[in-house]
Formats: C-alpha cells, structure tokens, sequence
C-alpha cells in the first residue's frame, strides 16, 4: 500500500500541549494522521481517510525500555501510541460517540505532568548557567586578538547559550504559571 | 508509621481511594480502570496517564507492592500499611456521611 505523506514545521511549546492536540485532531479531520516527529520539529503526516481521532500528551521521560508497563496501560485502555517530541508522548485513539476520552481524570496528575517537564527544564537551566559561568571568563584570554578565529567562535558559543538560556527560562516561567492556574482551588 | 503521620496524607483524592479499594487483592492497571469505573458507576472516571501517576507515586510510599508481572503488566496489592492507611480514609469519609446525614438528613 503506498501512502502519500506530508511535513510541516512548526514550534512546540512545553506548555501548550493541549494546543497540540487541538492542531492534531484538526489534521486528522483533514486525513493527515501524525506519523512522526523530529526533536527540532518537523512532523510527518501520513495521508489518509478524515477521522475524529482524539490526541493526548503525556511527559514521561524515563527510557522507554522502562517504559513497558506504562504502554500496556494505555494501549489496555484503548490508546495508540504514536510517537514523542523530547519526551512528550503522544497517544491517539478514534473518537467514540459523544463521550470524550482523557488520560488525565483529575487536577492532581496533570499538575504532576507539568511538574515532571518543570524539573528538566530547572536541570537544563542549572547546565546552562554553570556553562556561561565557565565560558566568559575564557573571552581575555583570546582578547589580545580580537579578530580572531577563535575569539569569534567563543563569543558565538556564548551567543548560542545565551539563547538557550532565555527560551529555557521562558518555557520554565510558563509551566509554573500552567501549574499554578490548575492548582486555583474550583470550589 | 503512627496515626499522626498517617493523617498527614489525609484525605486520599478520589482517584487514590478507589485504586487502593481495588488493590485489596491483586490486580494489574486496566484491571483495576474496570473495577473503579464499575464501582463509581460511570461517574468515576480514570484514565491511564492518571492511575499510572498513582500506582508510582503508592509504590514509592510502599502502600501497595508488586506482586507480580505477566506480559509488561504489573499487578500490585495492598501492603499492610497502606491497608492502614485506607482504614483511616474509610473513617474519614464515614464521618463526612454521618455528619451529612445528621444535617441534610434530620438523621442521628
């Protein structure tokens, strides 16, 4: 059988998980059902039939070989797992009637989901700052020469750190404030 | 673990309270999805990504154990604390009833 596929590019962030399944279910209304997707996203559709597919992510991060207790779980329970970016994991599976099916039933577990990126966006963070605390103070050393080679790519490796660090500290900002608004008390 | 220490974890949330109900004998994840959408009677909902956030999160507390694993599930039972800790929210809930039932009720 030979299926047409399609890419598109596109960001992901942490925190708009429930954005990303929203987009995905659209795409599977379109017959474009998500095959895979890259650690820079780049994701592959396979064309096919529309289907009322229902997404949800999940953030699990422990290999997947650990992983098999967690898949027959949800794969009992009727889902389909269909891939992950940086260890968000995707299930699927067709839409039944009128009744919406989730991964997460209460508050408590999708705070904890947010909580479990929170914490390797807090390492990577550390990481960060220990490599900018250790490249800066290298920059005398090759300022006697301020044109050359590896002046410049010092200040580009700082640069790109310096990158890191501002959309990491953006993305840790906006689990926090995601946890926070589903820890406001309903009642 | 004494009393005290044990209330500090008081009160279960629903969905904890209903898997260690199943967890009185040994069962594995989508046996026990069954058993408490049967038991909450369609009104209890629980689904994977939840319960399995439980199951870990009891483990670590040693409140139920793996008793065995057939095929990538893993069936799990009570410990004797968690028992414990399941007969302190059982008394809980039951003071919540009877105090509803004395006010929303005119019941003694």
């Amino acid at each position: 059988m030979s299926t047409t596929e399609s890419q598109v590019r596109k960001w992901f962030w942490p925190w708009q998980d429930e954005a990303e399944e929203r987009w995905l279910e659209q795409m599977a209304k379109k017959g474009l059902h998500f095959e895979k997707v890259t650690r820079y996203g780049l994701y592959t559709f396979c064309e096919g039939s529309p289907t009322d597919m229902v997404y949800r992510l999940d953030y699990q991060n422990t290999p997947d070989a650990e992983l098999g207790d967690y898949f027959q779980l949800f794969v009992d329970a009727g889902w389909e797992y269909a891939g992950e970016i940086n260890s968000w994991r995707y299930f699927r599976k067709v839409q039944a009637g009128d009744e919406t099916s989730e991964i997460f039933t209460d508050n408590r577990s999708k705070i904890e989901k947010y909580q479990r990126a929170l914490v390797i966006y807090l390492i990577a963070f550390c990481l960060q700052v220990v490599c900018v605390l250790e490249l800066m103070p290298q920059m005398p050393r090759f300022s006697v020469d301020p044109g050359g080679i590896f002046f410049f790519g010092l200040s580009v490796l700082i640069a790109l750190v310096c990158v890191a660090f501002v959309i990491t500290v953006f993305t840790i900002l906006n689990l926090v404030l995601r946890i926070q608004k589903l820890k406001e008390p309903v009642a | 673990m004494d009393q005290v220490a044990i209330e500090k974890y008081l009160p279960l949330s629903e969905a904890t309270y209903y898997i260690m109900l199943a967890l009185v004998e040994p069962m594995h994840g989508y046996a026990i999805m069954q058993k408490v959408e049967a038991m909450g009677e369609g009104l209890v909902k629980l689904g994977p990504g939840t319960l399995y956030g439980v199951l870990s999160t009891l483990e670590k507390q040693n409140w139920i154990e793996k008793t065995a694993e057939e095929e990538r599930r893993k069936y799990y039972q009570l410990t004797d604390l968690g028992h414990e800790v399941l007969e302190r929210q059982y008394e809980r809930v039951l003071m919540m009833v009877v105090n509803g039932k004395k006010i929303l009720r005119g019941e003694k």
